[in-house]
């Protein structure tokens, strides 16, 4: 079965995911940061692995691409 | 450990000596070009201006992490500051602030506990460490504390050596 991208309200990704954003780049997410700067309505992406560390603060009810087997 | 004693570039690739900061105040801070705070370069850049001859320096350190806004080349980068914004300060070469590759300055670094009280990763671009002229780390500042903020302002005017 070949992996599908999925599109899903930022708010429903999880740790684990593999997230297209709209610019076509991809996250790993290792966890979730909630309130990025502190509003609320804001989130971030943030993957933290050997190869990169990266952030990416999205809007909680923007549409991201999951990747999902 | 001291904060001079982690080597580290400038932005045109040669090597910074950061031991010429010593007797310093020096303000680091991680920026990038294409961030919603990249405006802030104005006020470190007159931070830069009013202090200089007190024996204080901005210390800009290019990083990628946050957003993907810091993309370009050292040269873009380069052009970028001085065109735009008209940096004297020094900048360094781009590197990792947070995560297994961060750079030793920034491990030590971001052990210092905010006004808050956390320690630990920064959050995002233009975040900003003071540091006195004996080289301890007295100050970090969440990236949306402006330069020209009392708070950092005060906090820069209490530690300089003249």
């Amino acid at each position: 079965m070949s992996d599908t991208w999925k599109t899903v309200k930022a708010e429903k990704v999880k740790a684990g995911d593999s997230v297209r954003t709209q610019s076509g780049d991809v996250v790993i997410v290792s966890r979730i940061e909630q309130s990025f700067m502190g509003l609320p309505n804001m989130l971030a992406f943030i993957e933290d692995t050997p190869d990169r560390w990266f952030k990416q603060p999205m809007m909680a009810d923007a549409e991201v691409e999951v990747l999902s087997s | 450990m001291s904060i001079y004693e982690h080597p580290i570039a400038s932005l045109d690739g040669q090597p910074l000596d950061l031991e010429a900061l010593q007797g310093k105040a020096v303000l680091v801070v991680n920026v990038a070009s294409k961030c919603g705070l990249t405006p802030q370069y104005t006020g470190l850049e007159e931070l830069q201006r009013t202090y200089e001859s007190r024996g204080f320096t901005v210390l800009g350190v290019p990083c990628n992490q946050f957003g993907g806004q810091e993309p370009g080349t050292a040269d873009e980068i380069a052009t970028f500051c001085s065109s735009t914004y008209g940096v004297t300060f020094p900048i360094t070469e781009k590197v990792d602030v947070n995560g297994q590759k961060r750079h030793a300055l920034f491990t030590e670094l971001t052990a210092k506990p905010d006004a808050a009280g956390e320690a630990g990763d920064i959050q995002w671009n233009f975040e900003k460490f003071l540091i006195s002229p004996a080289g301890d780390v007295v100050g970090r500042f969440r990236p949306t504390v402006a330069p020209d903020s009392e708070e950092l302002v005060g906090a820069v005017e209490s530690v300089l050596p003249n």
